[in-house]
């Protein structure tokens, strides 16, 4: 964060057109190799000497990790290199989709601003694991799966425990996020996206959250993800259980807060832009104020 | 005002577009950070990696081997200090390190790569000493020294350093018994303030090119505000003859104080030398520039102020200490200003200010856009608000009856105030009344959202030495057209538009036919001292308007032998010069400018220049133990008001209507004057809810960068704009214009803190009014106000569960 | 490596290392000298181009990358130097001051401009990518919607 370079340390650059090329320079190079998607995060930390890589694979060219995809029933598919703004039009032009992925929507078209969003791609915000990426959340709220692959083969992870911490992602170095599956949301669910940027270009506490059949607790689900305040982030199930019960929905609401808290209170993040009380406590008050955006959302629904 | 006769004009006071946005809508207008010399080397500097350290070697061996690299210079290449106000400043780190980020070593190489990986190379052997972070440590007895030395720096004499202290300036100002004057008061409020570091951000950073040539003459490109203070230091702290020196200012990236004084230009041409009298180019990215180049300091205040049972000021009492970081160079000045205006709009009798400019191992500072008044305001206009409550008057009633009267009160400074100042009080009636104060606030569709208003008013006027001075020189081309040279830069801040607009104006002349060559060179431009302060438009334009007068008498002189009349009956206008009361009787201007040749071939006259200055007459110093004195050329009345909206759960601040109200004199073009109106509020606005450099554990900055220093995008200004200006003319101003530049951030600050603390009870004593900030003083502050949000938030999730079920039990 | 786009409507063919920066190629080799720096890491916008339609910051994009593109930077809108109806909009509208950051206002401006529909919100938050220090924004959002108006009517 405090480079003074104006220029970029010297590497070689490789735009494979396959998979499978890819993949074999990364087995090739190994940790002497960075992967180039947007580039937002990589040139950054590479003006910043963070990373000074023998080798750039550059893989927006490969067709397969620009891929944009629904499915009815087996979900969205979105390849590592599509772009933030690519997904956002094609749910754009898709509305149906939009709404069953709004908390994905709404997070992918806040990301920093319409430039960044032109070139960041959902790949690189996922693997530049600063706690603050804005797909976090919402991946963990819609079960994401992610596929990861080597030379050797493939694997499927989640978000939740592919980002362990800042700067730290259960990636070994010959291996390369393929794509991203979020399989179908329940059906007439309502989510959405909130998060706090105080006078940062990051948020410091963002909450995901969905919900369906909101008053029938016996079908009821509600679903609760947070990221930015946490270092990596978090599927608060705990809370999410709560909703099962009967009961007045505000007293669920705050019991089920009450349970996020104590999950996750140990882990909030404390630095100079925001203390770990605002940043919890901003989650909570997050909370409270997309579950009323939510049932909202089924009233307007219903006209 | 009966009987005046309004003028009709033809440029004044109309809205006409800025004459250089062409070349800067196009791209083509250059800055220095674009320009290149033949055979151009670059400087990369390295920064120290501690606060406070003896450098005991530094090896650049290695360096000196990288492919490209032409020299390595240190400190030890540069023994000496300079500076405008304290020569406290040094070109590379001599013998100490005085802050994370301090230039310990400079790279000079044919590309800034090889310059960039000669700087990894370079080793240094630091020997740590004890660091002072905090100014009030810092000023404590037995504090380590930042500048043991201060004693034989050289100081301008308005300012009084203290030698075996980190105490770079102390500054009093007193005036009449405060003591006696709380005595008398009925309420008193007192409280302590804080205002943070700050970067200027302007969008072009530090960049400075210099060609020391072998036979002594020296050329700099400077991206600076100051080139003529800056030559002028330049070659006295090298011994060099003043006009051996030029420079070039082309177009400026921002300035807005941080490229006023010397700049870079001192260590660019030492590294020039350095190199083999090759040209050098020396650029700072954005995080070399907020982590090495000065910033704006921050300040810890605190105020006191008495008011009796009718609301009138008896007493005022403040204390600014402004940290100055590890140089005080331009900062002595702001702390200056800070105390002998720390009373800001208001006449009081009993006051005290005492103001310190202090060294701490941080990034130095400089001036930044109307130093001094944001921050001597932050305090007095929040106090004001918070004895109103308590005395249970309207704080715009109290403003009122302590308003400097024109013509009858005097200042801070016991200085008469002139009566053509100004009208504050239809300043603060425009404020209130465009605000709707005393209106409740409209109603938001979120419970936890509330609307809060605010005012505060503000004064200033340029901070300067007595004698700085101003010129102008017009001359005339063969068509008639008007070059006119002036020394004031061009940032965009509109002078130039301006001053093209006198002379349209006074020669009758199209707009098109004047050219106003801005500062170009220290050579080819007219001298001004500084483009600072909010003085360009009224100094350089009074020096223009005295050359414009010189222009017509030589005009009048010509054409009296030609018409046959006397000087004092003829007139200049519309192009011609013509017999008063006998148009008919002319010839147009084109055919005397150059010289007038009769139809037998006889020629008199000649090419015409008109050359004018401007001095700040009967200013004075101010005295060393009271600060009496009359320290400035003129005083701007203005006011801000502001409706924000509230997230009280958050403590997230939405500016939802800016009000901006100014007499400004004058105004010779509205459209430019709001430009300033609203630009000065949103940097008012990001200074006010934004914008903190932090510092780590070692002092260095920690946010060196756009993203976690964050300053205001389009997203964040307000929904509603009212700009007023009033125009109360000043007789020696030009058109009785005032200047407007600095005095539209002033208050924001101050008017959104004063809506806080009447919308939602809460007082908030430190800037930024950050969200966090907002959220914890609404929780200790007003906790009935957070429960309360929260409940609304709750209840209305069960109303709309309520409605959603019956909904469902209708739908089956 | 070879690089080949159009710049600003032209085929351009250029040898690159795979280290140099979009921005710093189109200013010093293609001497596209409007296009700024004021952050060198993706935060003021100022170096903002059209890459194949879309506005994007070539301080952060490899030059290699830029393979196959087509790049509109400022040069690239004026036609015969005659400003173009949103450059005028600017000048109009006084929509700069200092203008180190006009280049890349006018870049998203047009891009903005031109879009069949806008609201002046969505024109808000499209220019907050772009930093001026100077203006405010108010009178750079006017000019973007006025010419907006103007190209409407084209």
């Amino acid at each position: 964060m405090s480079s003074p370079y104006a220029t970029l340390p010297e590497f070689e650059y490789a735009r494979p057109s396959t998979l499978e090329e890819a993949l074999k320079l990364l087995a090739k190079y190994g940790e002497e190799a960075k992967v180039l998607a947007g580039g937002v995060g990589l040139i950054t930390f590479m003006l910043e000497r963070l990373v000074s890589p023998r080798i750039v694979i550059d893989i927006k060219k490969i067709p397969e990790l620009r891929r944009i995809e629904y499915t009815e029933g087996k979900g969205l598919v979105l390849g590592a290199a599509a772009r933030i703004s690519e997904i956002t039009r094609y749910m754009d032009s898709n509305p149906r989709v939009r709404e069953k992925y709004r908390a994905l929507y709404e997070a992918l078209s806040r990301i920093a601003d319409l430039q960044i969003r032109n070139r960041a791609t959902i790949g690189g915000n996922i693997c530049e694991a600063l706690p603050f990426m804005d797909s976090y959340a919402p991946l963990a709220l819609f079960d994401a799966k992610l596929r990861i692959a080597s030379v050797e083969g493939e694997r499927e992870t989640t978000i939740t425990d592919f980002v362990k911490g800042p700067g730290f992602l259960d990636l070994a170095p010959n291996e390369l996020l393929v794509s991203i599956e979020l399989p179908d949301p329940p059906r007439e669910s309502r989510s959405g996206f909130s998060k706090i940027v105080p006078a940062i270009e990051y948020s410091v506490a963002s909450v995901a959250m969905l919900v369906a059949n909101p008053v029938d607790p016996r079908s009821r689900e509600v679903r609760i993800a947070v990221s930015a305040a946490t270092p990596a982030p978090i599927r608060v199930r705990e809370a999410e259980e709560v909703f099962r019960r009967e009961g007045d929905i505000v007293d669920l609401l705050d019991a089920a807060l009450d349970r996020m808290t104590s999950a996750i209170k140990e882990l909030v993040i404390e630095d100079p832009y925001a203390s770990a009380e605002y940043r919890l406590e901003m989650l909570k008050v997050q909370a409270y104020i997309l579950f009323k955006r939510l049932l909202d959302s089924f009233l307007q629904e219903r006209g | 005002m009966g009987g005046a006769v309004v003028r009709e004009y033809r440029y004044i006071g109309k809205r006409i577009p800025p004459r250089d946005a062409f070349d800067k809508v196009t791209g083509i207008a250059p800055y220095v950070y674009d320009m290149e010399l033949p055979g151009m080397l670059y400087v990369k500097l390295l920064q120290s990696t501690q606060p406070h350290a003896r450098i005991k070697g530094i090896d650049y061996s290695k360096a000196l081997s990288v492919s490209g690299v032409v020299a390595v210079a240190t400190g030890r290449d540069f023994p000496f200090r300079i500076g405008i106000y304290v020569g406290d400043r040094d070109l590379l780190a001599i013998e100490k390190a005085l802050w994370v980020g301090h230039p310990v070593a400079a790279v000079i190489a044919e590309s800034p790569r090889a310059a960039e990986k000669a700087l990894d190379l370079i080793e240094v052997d630091y020997e740590p000493l004890q660091p002072v972070f905090d100014p009030i440590e810092a000023m404590k007895p037995g504090a380590p020294l930042l500048h043991p030395d201060l004693g034989k720096y050289r100081i301008s004499p308005a300012f009084k350093p203290r030698p075996g202290t980190n105490i770079a300036n102390e500054f009093r100002l007193s005036k009449g018994d405060v003591d006696k004057g709380f005595s008398k008061a009925s309420v008193v409020v007192e409280g302590e303030f804080s205002i943070p570091f700050m970067s200027h951000v302007y969008m072009e950073t530090q960049a400075v090119i210099a060609h020391y040539k072998p036979n002594g003459y020296v050329d700099i490109w400077s991206s600076a505000q100051s080139p003529f203070s800056a030559r002028y230091l330049l070659a006295m702290s090298l011994g060099m003859p003043v006009g051996r020196i030029r420079i070039h200012v082309p177009y400026v990236g921002g300035g807005f104080g941080g490229k006023a004084g010397l700049g870079w230009e001192p260590l660019a041409v030492m590294l020039s030398k350095k190199a083999g009298y090759r040209p050098v180019k020396l650029l700072f990215t954005r995080s070399e520039q907020m982590r090495l180049a000065p910033v704006v300091a921050g300040v810890k205040a605190w105020g006191k102020l008495g008011l009796d049972k009718e609301g009138r000021i008896v007493a005022y009492q403040a204390r600014f200490i402004f940290d100055s970081g590890a140089f005080g160079d331009y900062t002595v000045n702001v702390s200056r200003t800070a105390g002998y205006a720390c009373t800001g709009s208001y006449e009081v009798d009993n006051v005290e200010c005492l103001s310190y400019a202090v060294y701490t191992n941080k990034i130095p500072t400089t001036a930044l856009r109307g130093f001094g008044y944001p921050e001597n305001h932050w305090v007095l206009e929040r106090l004001i608000d918070m004895a109103a409550k308590k005395l249970g008057m309207d704080p715009a009633k109290v403003r009122s009856i302590n308003l400097l009267k024109p013509g009858k009160s005097k200042t801070s400074t016991g200085a008469r105030l002139r009566e053509d100042a100004g009208d504050p009080q239809r300043v603060l009636e425009e404020v209130i009344g465009s605000l709707g104060w005393g209106r409740e606030p409209s109603s938001t569709d979120k419970p936890w959202k509330i609307r809060a208003k605010g005012f505060a008013l503000s004064v200033k006027g340029p901070s300067q030495p007595p004698d700085a001075s101003s010129s102008a020189i017009i001359k005339f081309n063969e068509d008639g057209s008007v070059d006119v040279m002036v020394g004031t830069g061009n940032f965009g801040q509109g002078t130039v538009t301006s001053l093209a607009m006198i002379v349209a104006e006074e020669f009758g002349i199209p707009l098109d036919k004047v050219h106003v060559h801005e500062m170009r060179s220290t050579n080819d431009s007219a001298y001004t001292w500084q483009t600072v302060g909010s003085r360009g438009l009224f100094t350089d334009g009074s020096a223009l308007l005295e050359a414009i007068k010189d222009a017509k008498s030589k005009i009048k002189r010509v054409a009296s032998a030609v018409l046959r009349v006397s000087e004092d009956h003829l007139e200049i206008g519309d192009g011609k010069v013509y017999v008063k009361g006998k148009p008919w009787h002319y010839i147009p201007l084109e055919r005397i400018v150059m010289g007038y040749l009769y139809e037998n071939g006889n020629a008199i006259g000649g090419p015409i220049i008109g050359a004018g200055r401007h001095i700040a007459e009967l200013n004075t110093f101010l005295d060393p133990e009271t600060g009496q004195g009359t320290p400035t050329i003129f005083y701007t009345f203005g006011g801000t008001g502001v409706e924000v909206e509230v997230n009280v759960l958050t403590g997230e601040i939405k500016v939802v209507k800016a009000v901006q109200v100014f007499d400004i004199g004058k105004a010779i073009n509205p459209l430019l004057v709001e430009g300033q109106m609203i630009g000065g509020f949103v940097m008012g606005q990001s200074r006010a809810l934004y914008e903190e450099l932090i510092f780590d554990e070692m002092g260095s900055v920690a946010n060196p960068n756009l993203s976690f220093y964050y300053v205001a995008r389009a997203k964040d200004m307000p929904d509603e704009w009212v700009l007023k200006i009033i125009e109360t003319p000043q007789s020696d101003g030009p058109y009785g214009a005032r200047g407007i530049g600095e005095n539209v951030m002033i208050a924001v600050a101050p008017a959104i803190g004063n809506a806080l603390y009447h919308g939602l009870s809460v007082d908030v004593r430190s800037l930024p009014l950050k969200a966090e900030r907002v959220w914890r003083a609404i929780r200790e502050q007003n906790p009935k106000l957070y429960k309360e949000a929260l409940e609304a938030v709750k209840r209305s999730i069960r109303e709309s569960y309520k409605k959603l079920r019956e909904a469902l039990v209708v739908a089956r | 490596m070879k690089v080949r786009f159009k710049v600003n409507g032209v085929e351009r063919e250029i040898e690159v290392e795979p280290y140099e920066l979009l921005a710093d190629v189109l200013r010093e080799r293609l001497g596209l000298k409007a296009l700024k720096k004021g952050c060198w890491r993706g935060e003021c916008g100022l170096c903002t181009i059209l890459m194949d339609g879309e506005p994007v910051k070539s301080c952060i994009i490899l030059a290699v990358e830029a393979d196959g593109s087509e790049i509109y930077t400022v040069e690239g809108f004026s036609e015969d130097g005659r400003p173009s109806p949103l450059q005028e909009s600017f000048i109009r509208n006084a929509g700069l001051q200092c203008g180190f950051c006009t280049p890349g206002f006018i870049v998203v401006g047009e891009y903005l401009a031109r879009k069949p529909r806008i609201s002046k919100e969505e024109v808000k938050y499209a220019l907050s990518g772009t930093i001026c220090r100077c203006t405010g924004y108010k009178q750079i959002v006017d000019a973007v919607l006025e010419a907006h108006q103007e190209y409407r009517k084209e």
